[in-house]
């Protein structure tokens, strides 16, 4: 686990960081969101010891890191690289090689990393910061972007399975439906401030007084299902040719909606509570 | 810091460069010791660390000057530093630039040895010239430490590798409080000096304090 307590930091006179105190926890993906600039890359670099400090704390310092793709010795080959770094980090050489197989570039470890595409360094890099033990936390920063959706669905499974293992795990994207669908708990950074934090739940729903619901329902019944609703005094907020969206109060119960309705002979194709995304919140 | 050592050892050893450097070298022990017949094993050993000083330094600074700032400058650094203490990291640096320099000198002075099937070595002159190496190998790190950019760096260390024995001719020739200062802080002022060694090691290490100083608050 790593924990930042007030942490901030300033480049000459300007603060990027202000204030900061979030946790990475154990057996949970914490994700940073935010748009470039916010600050996400300089809190990786304070945890990492890139930059130091200009006040704050960070407690748990050992951390396994997958560093910009951009930034690796061009001039080792892929194999080279791996084996360094599995020699650095007292990490098994055989993980990394079956790593490499799974996201598809163990043709590619014998030739120079200056020969790679952008998506292969990533996956290399990937690789030397998913293999080790014994870590407070792994941070991985943006590992998808330039890599084919086959592998970055690999990435995330694996990272899923740190995850399960209890590792502490720190991602940053900007891709908002991968970090929804992996992430437990989620800090929106804006202007070097955590403008919110919480789960998926807490951080879109944030603000919103009552719920919305999306109503699927065939043409021919909406007429009789706009009726059933406004006889309940519920609200509809906006409406398509086989759609109609509701809005509750929080503290009603949907259920109390949906039995009468399905009572009423109203043929319902399907329904889903309609939700704020993160997208809509981080940026 | 076995993994990061093995890697700059390779590194430092098999390159174009650094193969030319141990041709040049070699090659210069092989001429002294094949063709200088008028001078003894002694004084050709003398001769030839004086000149291994002056091309040791220049040859030093353009392989080894972007040692870390070239490292800094692609941010390579960065896969290194979160499992690897700066300490750590330097020291494995400034070995790797020792180890090279000491290797270059010892087969060298066995070139020459060699032909000239004498085991006469000049002592004195042996620990200046390890001194002077050691000294040597400190300002390259410490240039590299206090420079931005690769390009800073070499550029920096093959000017100071020039100015150095500069300030020593200048204090021959125009003798001033200046010069003499200037001339104190370069190897070439302890040459023939019994305590030269001692002196040298103590410049080294003030300097090698400098670059940890310098390099555990600098930002990568």
């Amino acid at each position: 686990m790593i924990e930042l307590e007030n942490v901030s930091k300033n480049f000459k006179d300007k603060q990027v960081i202000k204030q900061v105190s979030l946790e990475i926890q154990n057996g949970k993906i914490t994700t940073i969101v935010g748009e470039n600039g916010a600050g996400k890359s300089t809190i990786i670099g304070l945890i990492c010891g890139y930059y130091f400090l200009t006040s704050g704390k960070i407690t748990g310092k050992q951390v396994s890191v997958m560093p910009d793709a951009d930034n690796m010795p061009i001039n080792m080959t892929g194999h080279n690289f791996l084996s360094f770094m599995c020699d650095l980090k007292g990490a098994s050489m055989q993980q990394a090689l079956e790593l490499s197989a799974e996201l598809g570039i163990e043709q590619a470890l014998n030739k120079k990393i200056k020969t790679y595409s952008f998506g292969m360094k990533k996956k290399l890099s990937f690789i030397q910061a998913y293999v080790g033990e014994s870590y407070d936390a792994y941070i991985f920063d943006e590992p998808t972007s330039g890599v084919d959706v086959p592998s970055a669905y690999t990435m995330m499974a694996l990272i899923r399975k740190l995850k399960s293992s209890n590792q502490a795990v720190l991602l940053t994207s900007h891709n908002m439906d991968e970090l929804e669908r992996v992430g437990d708990y989620f800090y929106i950074l804006k202007a070097g401030s955590i403008a919110r934090q919480g789960t998926l739940k807490e951080v879109t729903e944030l603000g919103l007084a009552n719920r919305r619901y999306m109503i699927d329902v065939s043409v021919d019944m909406k007429e009789q299902l706009k009726h059933f609703m406004e006889s309940a005094g519920i609200k509809i907020v906006s409406e398509n040719e086989s759609y109609i969206e509701i809005e509750i109060m929080n503290h009603m119960d949907i259920s109390e909606i949906m039995k009468p309705l399905l009572n009423a002979d109203i043929t319902i194709n399907g329904f889903w509570e309609e939700r704020s995304h993160l997208a809509n919140v981080a940026f | 810091m076995k993994a990061l050592f093995k890697l700059e050892l390779r590194q430092a050893f098999i390159s174009r460069n650094s193969l030319i450097v141990f041709a040049i070298f070699i090659g210069l022990a092989f001429v002294f010791g094949r063709y200088v017949d008028f001078l003894s094993p002694s004084d050709l050993l003398n001769s030839l660390f004086l000149i291994y000083l002056f091309i040791g330094m220049i040859v030093a600074s353009s392989l080894f000057s972007g040692i870390i700032s070239n490292e800094i400058e692609t941010q390579t650094i960065r896969y290194v530093v979160p499992y690897q203490s700066r300490g750590h990291i330097l020291i494995v640096k400034y070995v790797t630039v020792l180890i090279y320099f000491f290797i270059l000198i010892g087969s060298s002075i066995l070139t020459v040895l060699a032909l000239r099937r004498d085991a006469s070595i000049p002592v004195q002159s042996l620990l200046f010239i390890i001194g002077a190496y050691i000294y040597s190998a400190n300002l390259i790190v410490l240039i590299s430490v206090l420079c931005k950019t690769e390009k800073k760096s070499i550029i920096s260390a093959i000017l100071v590798s020039i100015m150095l024995p500069t300030f020593s001719i200048m204090n021959m020739l125009k003798p001033s409080i200046i010069f003499k200062g200037l001339n104190k802080l370069t190897p070439y002022a302890y040459i023939d000096k019994s305590n030269g060694f001692l002196i040298l090691i103590g410049l080294a290490v003030f300097m090698g304090v400098i670059t940890i100083f310098v390099f555990n608050r600098k930002e990568v």
